[in-house]
């Protein structure tokens, strides 16, 4: 299984924040994403979740076009997705922010409510199981009853992790993962990562701390000023030329 | 006396049913619905219009609600895809337009004269027993209201409306859509203002296009801003404060003799603004909002 872009074009105003953009990433092959700031790492991200239309080429999951579906039918394709600057449901407690992400509860409509109350039932129990074996992993269930807002921004990275884990993806995009995270919590959710990267998920994962990311990812992209420079393992693109310069802010 | 608190009762508990409507629609699911008094008005002539044709009470009050949600959903699906703002200038104008073709359209509303003579339930029983009995009536309709509100802010749906009143992108990344849910709560808010507004037709029993004046939008606005806009306790509560001011300053006349009646309007006005600028300042989770964090 495998996520691809092809001719990706995406402008805001004049500007061409994505530039002809094209490549393919394996489940099987855990990719980072990296570029110096406003190279148009989540533009990209928003194209390929249906937040933004590209101007022009195409998205492809699955080997199936997908372009033209909104962001909510990319989901239930099982494209999942964090965001930069978590977006939890900041009213709700914790465990209700992943009871929000099950898909398939029933109860989300309101003639089922009325109709088939045992159903909904049935689908709650399974899913508030499923909710509680979520906390457990991620180590958030002191605070499942908290609201969501008032987690630390590192918890609401996991709870985001957490939330897009619930729609049971199988390719699953991180803006900045460890942005704002303590070094601890950092390797936690690495190893949680890692875990499901090793049951089949497929990632593509955005994110600044260099280090971290090449100890987890088997292939990395890089992007500077909307056009895709690099790609290769960690070792290989790190020690690029044009990869240094883009970072160091030399070159042409 | 006995029959003046059972008519301050009977319209706190309309204000009530109209609260619970917009909190349901407002507080919990975000939506801003600023044409509340249209679909008031829908449900008033409905119930009205039917009643005086031979309908049975409980079938017009059934009419009013379906006919009020119905109304929504033209509007619903025309907004609830674009940003909010849209909702609040369509469903404004709406309201406008509402009372222009009901003051226009007289064949079917009598126009600026108005429906007399809208019959009322209980009124065989006599004026003291028959008005306790109407009272009693709009505040089952108030308790159904209030079930509705749990049992629906509970389930599923509920928390999702929630969480599309937080946050509508994050509830499309985990392949959700928000306009279905939004349309769908929509309607049953309308549905309940609907009911309101026959409740009042038939308590009133005379309706004309100027009861159904923006204002009225404001005062229910009002009731679920200082009552706590997302908490099912908080619509009773502010239709009780609000109530309770209406009728509580026509008795400051008494104290200030000298405030003429014209004065006296503004004055109100003035005071329940003055009261909704101190609630944001103070208390700008109303009445029974949680405490902010």
């Amino acid at each position: 299984m495998s996520l691809g872009v092809h001719g990706v074009n995406k402008s805001f105003g004049g500007l061409r924040v994505v530039d002809d953009v094209s490549f393919q990433v394996q489940a099987a092959e855990l990719t980072g994403l990296i570029g110096p700031n406003g190279a148009g790492k989540s533009t990209l991200f928003a194209v390929i979740s249906g937040f933004q239309p590209a101007d022009a080429g195409c998205v492809r999951f699955d080997g199936h076009e997908i372009q033209r579906l909104s962001a909510a039918a990319r989901a239930r394709l099982g494209i999942a997705r964090t965001f930069q600057v978590p977006r939890p449901f900041a009213h709700l407690t914790v465990r209700e922010n992943l009871l929000t992400g099950a898909r398939d509860q029933p109860g989300e409509h309101v003639f089922n409510l009325l109709c088939r109350p045992g159903v909904v039932r049935q689908r709650e129990r399974q899913i508030v199981a499923r909710a509680d074996a979520m906390l457990e992993f991620l180590g958030l269930t002191r605070v499942a009853g908290e609201r969501a807002g008032a987690l630390s921004g590192g918890q609401q990275k996991l709870l985001e992790l957490g939330r897009a884990l619930m729609t049971e993806p199988r390719f699953i995009l991180l803006d900045e993962p460890y942005a704002g995270v303590n070094p601890v919590l950092i390797e936690e959710i690495e190893r949680r990562i890692r875990t499901l990267s090793e049951q089949g998920t497929g990632f593509l994962i955005v994110e600044h701390n260099l280090p971290a990311l090449a100890r987890l990812a088997a292939r990395l992209l890089v992007m500077d000023r909307g056009r895709l420079i690099a790609s290769g393992t960690p070792a290989q693109v790190l020690a690029d030329r044009a990869v240094q310069e883009a970072y160091i802010g030399g070159g042409p | 006396m006995q029959g003046y608190l059972t008519a301050v009762g009977t319209v706190g508990g309309i204000y009530a049913l109209l609260a619970l409507g917009l909190n349901l629609q407002y507080g919990f699911t975000g939506l801003i619905n600023f044409g509340v008094v249209a679909f008031y008005a829908v449900g008033a002539y409905t119930s009205a219009l039917l009643a005086l044709r031979g309908v049975p009470f409980v079938l017009d009050f059934a009419a009013a609600a379906v006919l009020a949600a119905l109304f929504a959903w033209p509007l619903g699906v025309m907004c609830l895809r674009l940003r909010d703002d849209y909702l609040a200038i369509v469903t404004l104008a709406f309201a406008e337009i509402l009372r222009t073709v009901i003051v226009s359209e007289e064949w079917l509303t009598n126009g600026t004269r108005g429906i007399p003579g809208i019959p009322r339930p209980f009124s065989g029983l006599g004026a003291a027993a028959g008005g306790f009995a109407y009272l009693a009536l709009v505040l089952a309709a108030m308790l159904a209201g209030v079930s509705l509100t749990v049992r629906l802010v509970g389930s599923p749906f509920g928390r999702l409306i929630q969480a599309i009143r937080d946050d509508e992108d994050a509830v499309r990344s985990v392949g959700k859509s928000p306009a279905r849910c939004k349309l769908v709560v929509f309607m049953i808010g309308a549905g309940l203002t609907g009911l309101a507004g026959a409740l009042y037709a038939h308590y009133l029993t005379y309706i004309s296009p100027d009861q159904f004046v923006p204002l009225l939008t404001f005062y229910v606005w009002i009731a679920v801003i200082m009552g706590g806009a997302g908490r099912v306790g908080g619509a009773i509560a502010g239709a009780a404060l609000l109530t309770l001011f209406l009728e509580g300053s026509r008795f400051l006349r008494d104290v200030l003799p000298f405030v003429s009646e014209v004065q006296m309007a503004s004055l109100r006005l003035a005071a329940i603004g003055l009261m909704l600028i101190l609630f944001t300042l103070y208390r700008p989770q109303g009445l029974l909002g949680r405490v902010a964090r």
